[in-house]
């Protein structure tokens, strides 16, 4: 997206670190080794330590790049295949609600699992600007376990009211009836049929309002990401006046962070509940409490989820921030990446009938497995040999 | 916290048990500070094995007993009458240990009903026959205060509507009649774990009730545009304001002021923090505790490893220092004692809020509250 400033934003820390190193080698060569030395910090952390560790300038200097990887390399590149993938949904019922086909509903049906993919690959980046106007919650109002979604989008689609057919009027209304469940409901809900037809014109102006507004949603995401001035340089540039972001490790945290929430949202929210998980081995499943089941894109959500977070890990390149005797987690949590999506690849869809098949079954259950071992990997591992606080007591509001 | 939540305990007892042989174990430096010490603490607590447990200990850090719990712990509520402590699960759990903090015997455990979790805090009646739970009516997701008898082996005679969600600390006023509780106002159910359900539409508040009818006495509410200011933490000072502390669930570069002081009548009223003491803080307080004479008020923010002492009197702020993951907030002596994730405990000393330096260690990580037991001569 920037690779100017990312050069030059580099550039001029690696000078800094440079010259900060030689100064530090002059009077103690054993400081020269900045990931290490965080390690150390954080092994004997005394109680009068900051929030964050404090590392040495060269340590900062390659965690800012880590962070610098991580919005440039995936984190903003996500949220333009998102406003891509956005925009294409919205030609698709343009198309659609001006010539009411089979043809043309199936083509805005297929294309919504590429809207669904997209959307799962950046969902777990969930501070900066997602976080504002509730914007997470009007993309994707889930888990909603009193089925709200359904009811008000059934009344939007009775009562037929002019301020649901213009993104403008819909963003002023419940966050259950703009996002992508809703959409998912109009394409695919009871009633869906009509789309090729004249008599669906109220529910596709519906459906286009809906993907208008997430346009308006995922542009304000990719602009306020590419703002110079705005959450990308709170991260890459920490300020002691920065409510969140004020060391090079509190922008780390929040990029762990990615996959540890990230990763307990989707063993909490989308395996553990529909494999009724927590309900003892007999338990049946509850297949309609797949996110995007709906719509047979609950695989392909999950999918989504795993890659995103793989490439993510990858840009970031931990290893270069981690100590040596820490190496070893880049290749481990590699590797489980790729046994969940190999499994993942192998489960027969849709996932409502995969859950009736024992091998399929299999593997979601050790989906489910590998993606809380995947996370206590991120927890119990590299957050602390990152010098970031273990978190007992931060990590999760109470 | 505050003047309700220091409970004396009988030091003599508290020999009489397992002390004597506590004594014993300790190190001649250990059984130096003990003799003074006017007071232990309790906090639930992750072992070094990854199993939880709920500890009592010494302001040095000398673990006198720690209770294993089934899972991890939030809270701990003390009865000074009958000498019984209870550990509370948190959230979404729903088991609370009753046991005797002097020798670490394990009473008995309880259960919440069908349909109900708790959500980690509770309190014992001043004659310590009832105990007050938060807990949450989950498919409803109504929070409620659950009453215990104590004399009837726990049985659950009772509940009082919240009213509100979330419903997180409860306290009993200074007057021994009245309930304060913190409605955190964010949906969870445990069939999502910990997920937060309902940001767009949080309706936190703080609501005060008659313990004995559960009668509405008040509740009161921030301004609308604070609505995601969930209220969770409370303490009590000494002129009977209840200070709360709040996380904030809106875009963090909002910065809003995260506690303040309330009474019945009165309603809220937000401190005034300056934004260099607000920024530690980084939108997140997690506990809140009154000094003994009740003159200042202890607030914790783990996520920003920093904790704050402020003026009860006009909220003026005294004192702030950094602890890493520090979130475990008691009165001590004079100032206040402090714990961390991490396993610090930071003694007062002669300080009137935190002490100076690094504290001492216990090979345990502390989790988010401590509860002060005080020592009787």
């Amino acid at each position: 997206m920037h690779p100017a400033s990312k050069a030059a934003r580099k550039s001029l820390r690696s000078t800094l670190a440079a010259t900060a190193a030689l100064g530090l080698l002059a009077l103690a060569p054993c400081l020269a080794s900045a990931p290490a030395q965080a390690q150390d910090q954080s092994q004997a952390p005394d109680a009068g330590g900051a929030g964050a560790n404090a590392s040495g300038l060269t340590g900062d200097t390659l965690v800012l790049d880590a962070v610098a990887n991580a919005v440039d390399d995936a984190i903003r590149p996500g949220y333009q295949a998102f406003d891509d993938a956005v925009r294409e949904q919205a030609f698709m019922l343009e198309t659609l609600c001006s010539d009411p086909t089979k043809e043309n509903l199936q083509s805005a049906q297929e294309n919504f699992g590429g809207l669904v993919s997209a959307f799962s690959k950046i969902e777990f980046v969930r501070f900066g600007p997602i976080r504002e106007d509730n914007r997470l919650e009007r993309i994707l109002f889930f888990p909603d376990p009193r089925g709200v979604m359904a009811k008000q989008v059934q009344a939007i689609l009775k009562d037929q009211a002019d301020n649901a057919l213009h993104a403008e009027t819909l963003a002023e209304k419940s966050v259950a009836v703009q996002g992508l469940p809703a959409l998912q409901y109009v394409l695919f809900g009871d009633g869906s049929d009509d789309l090729a037809t004249e008599s669906g014109a109220y529910r596709c102006s519906y459906g286009k309002a809906i993907a208008a507004n997430l346009s308006s949603i995922s542009t304000a995401l990719v602009e306020e990401w590419g703002d110079e001035t705005g959450i990308s340089e709170r991260l890459m540039e920490p300020a002691e006046d920065d409510p969140v972001y004020r060391t090079a490790s509190d922008s780390l945290g929040a990029i762990v962070s990615i996959f540890t929430e990230g990763l307990e949202i989707v063993a909490d929210q989308r395996l553990s509940p529909p494999l009724s998980a927590e309900d003892g081995a007999d338990a049946p499943a509850k297949p309609n409490l797949f996110l995007f089941g709906a719509s047979d894109n609950a695989l392909t959500a999950l999918q989504g989820d795993f890659e995103g977070l793989q490439q993510l890990f990858e840009a970031v390149d931990f290893p270069a921030v981690l100590p040596a005797d820490k190496q070893f987690l880049g290749p481990s949590i590699e590797l489980e990446f790729t046994q969940i999506g190999s499994n993942l690849d192998a489960v027969e869809t849709p996932l409502s009938e995969a859950v009736a098949d024992a091998d399929s079954l299999g593997k979601l259950g050790y989906v489910l497995i590998a993606t809380r071992s995947l996370r206590s990997q991120f927890t119990d591992q590299l957050a602390p040999a990152l010098g970031l606080a273990s978190g007992f007591s931060s990590l999760d509001g109470d | 916290m505050g003047p309700a939540r220091t409970p004396l305990l009988s030091r003599r007892a508290f020999l009489a048990g397992a002390g004597a042989g506590f004594a014993a174990s300790l190190l001649p430096r250990e059984a130096e500070a003990f003799e003074r010490a006017d007071a232990l603490f309790a906090s639930a607590v992750r072992r070094p094995d990854g199993s939880f447990g709920c500890a009592v200990f010494s302001e040095t850090g000398a673990i006198l007993c720690d209770v294993p719990l089934p899972d991890r712990g939030h809270d701990v509520a003390f009865d000074p009458v009958f000498s019984r402590a209870v550990a509370f699960a948190r959230r979404p759990r729903t088991f609370a240990i009753v046991f005797d903090p002097s020798t670490g015997h394990v009473e008995r455990s309880l259960a919440s009903p069908q349909g109900r979790h708790f959500f980690g805090h509770g309190f014992f009646s001043p004659d310590g026959r009832l105990l007050y739970a938060t807990e949450n009516d989950m498919a409803a997701a109504r929070g409620l205060v659950g009453v215990y008898d104590v004399e009837r082996a726990f049985a659950r005679i009772g509940e009082f509507d919240a009213h509100g969600m979330d419903t997180h600390e409860a306290l009993l006023m200074p007057d021994g009649e009245t309930i304060v509780l913190a409605n955190g106002g964010i949906e969870t159910h445990p069939d999502y774990g910990r997920q937060k359900l309902n940001l767009p539409t949080m309706d936190p508040s703080l609501v005060f009730l008659d313990r004995r009818t559960g009668d509405l006495l008040a509740q009161h509410r921030l301004p609308a545009a604070l609505h995601q200011l969930s209220v969770r933490h409370l303490a009590i000072d000494g002129a009977s304001q209840v200070w709360f502390g709040c996380q904030y669930e809106g875009p963090a570069a909002d910065l809003p002021q995260l506690v303040g002081f309330a009474t019945p009548d009165a309603g809220m009223t937000l401190a005034d923090l300056p934004r260099e003491g607000l920024t530690g803080l980084s939108n997140y307080v997690g506990s809140v505790a009154a000094s003994r004479d009740g003159a200042r008020i202890a607030l914790a923010s783990p996520r920003g490893g920093r904790l704050l002492v402020l003026d009860a009197r006009d909220g003026r702020l005294l004192q702030s220092r950094a602890m890493a993951d520090g979130c475990g907030l008691a009165p001590a002596s004079s100032g206040f004692l402090a714990t961390s994730g991490e396993g610090a405990i930071l003694t007062p000393g002669r300080a009137s809020g935190f002490g100076e330096g690094a504290g001492t260690r216990a090979p345990c990580h502390f989790d988010n509250h401590v509860l002060s037991l005080r020592l009787a001569a």
